[in-house]
């Protein structure tokens, strides 16, 4: 059995979670640059995904208003990446600063 | 761009919005937000409620009549966080037949889409649609997690019962779909009143947000 790492950051994770199932009925918004998703060929659909179903790997507060997180998990398409994100819990604001696509190593006897 | 460097940001009138992950044109009106974030120069979007959008995007396309191609029945079922193997389960059919339908290389029976679309439709009131199908849930248990289940089950009702999906269509006619942000009243929501996803598109049935 693999051993998997401890998630510590239990509260960001339940925090994006929940971000990422529901309406926001007013103005604050997703902010990316389009440009750096079409580079790596992510959408917002897939980026919602990722959020959905992933976890909070690292958390630290910026000297800015908000914080940095990086959250980790996979498109719905068994497609695993990175999210680096700024979030400003307050006022639900979330900015996408990168995004990168992370290699799984397959674990089997070929690998070895 | 962060929320307090809105000053310098401007509201695009009109966005046709390309990172979305839509198969067909979706254009946004008089709600993105264009800035420069001050610390890498990029241009930066704000779209508001992304969430709401991809819901009201996905309830557009599965209530208009055309018959869903492969890129359109993937997109819906990632737009709704469904795994292939789940929603294969929930069809009756082998999540190899459906791999063929999204890769266009299967075309889905009437009834099958229908049901898929039914399910599509009512998903989108839902935080977590895969529970739907992972769970056998009932009909008080539908209810009390659907958001909005009062405008759910109109639309459903009005949308539905009419349907008849067109498999013959002018493959150069593009789907283009144009949303806005309209204030709901609270008269027509299950809350107070709010901002949300309207469909400005003329289609065969009743728009829908």
């Amino acid at each position: 059995m693999l051993i998997q790492p401890k998630r510590v950051f239990g509260i960001e994770t339940t925090w994006i979670r929940e971000y990422a199932k529901t309406y926001l009925p007013n103005e604050a918004g997703f902010s990316y640059s389009a440009e750096h998703l079409r580079q790596i060929g992510l959408n917002l659909i897939a980026i919602r995904n990722i959020l959905r179903r992933g976890h909070v790997v690292y958390a630290d507060k910026l000297d800015d208003p908000g914080a940095l997180w990086i959250v980790e998990g996979d498109d719905n398409e068994d497609n695993k990446y990175r999210l680096t994100l700024t979030v400003i819990s307050e006022i639900l604001g979330v900015s996408l600063v990168k995004a990168e696509r992370v290699q799984v190593e397959e674990n089997g006897d070929e690998a070895a | 761009m962060k929320q307090h460097d809105r000053a310098s940001a401007r509201v695009v009138p009109q966005y046709e919005i390309d990172t979305l992950g839509t198969p067909f044109k979706v254009t946004l009106w008089d709600c993105v937000t264009l800035g420069i974030d001050p610390a890498t120069g990029e241009e930066k979007i704000n779209v508001p409620d992304v969430v709401g959008l991809i819901n009201a995007v996905v309830r557009t396309r599965v209530i208009h009549p055309r018959k869903l191609n492969g890129d359109e029945f993937r997109f819906v079922r990632n737009a709704l966080g469904v795994k292939s193997n789940v929603l294969a389960k929930f069809l009756d059919m082998s999540p190899e037949h459906l791999s063929r339908c999204e890769a266009g290389a299967k075309v889905m029976s009437t009834i099958s889409e229908k049901f898929f679309r039914l399910f599509a439709f009512l998903a989108t009131f839902f935080p977590d649609p895969e529970e739907l199908l992972i769970e056998a849930l009932d009909g008080s248990a539908i209810e009390r997690k659907a958001k909005k289940p009062n405008e759910m089950s109109k639309k459903f009702t009005e949308q539905f019962l009419s349907m008849k999906i067109q498999p013959a269509f002018d493959v150069n006619e593009e789907l283009h779909f144009e949303f806005t942000r309209e204030s709901v009243d609270s008269e027509e929501v299950d809350g107070p009143s709010e901002d949300e996803w309207k469909n400005e598109t003329k289609v065969p049935f009743a728009a829908c947000g």
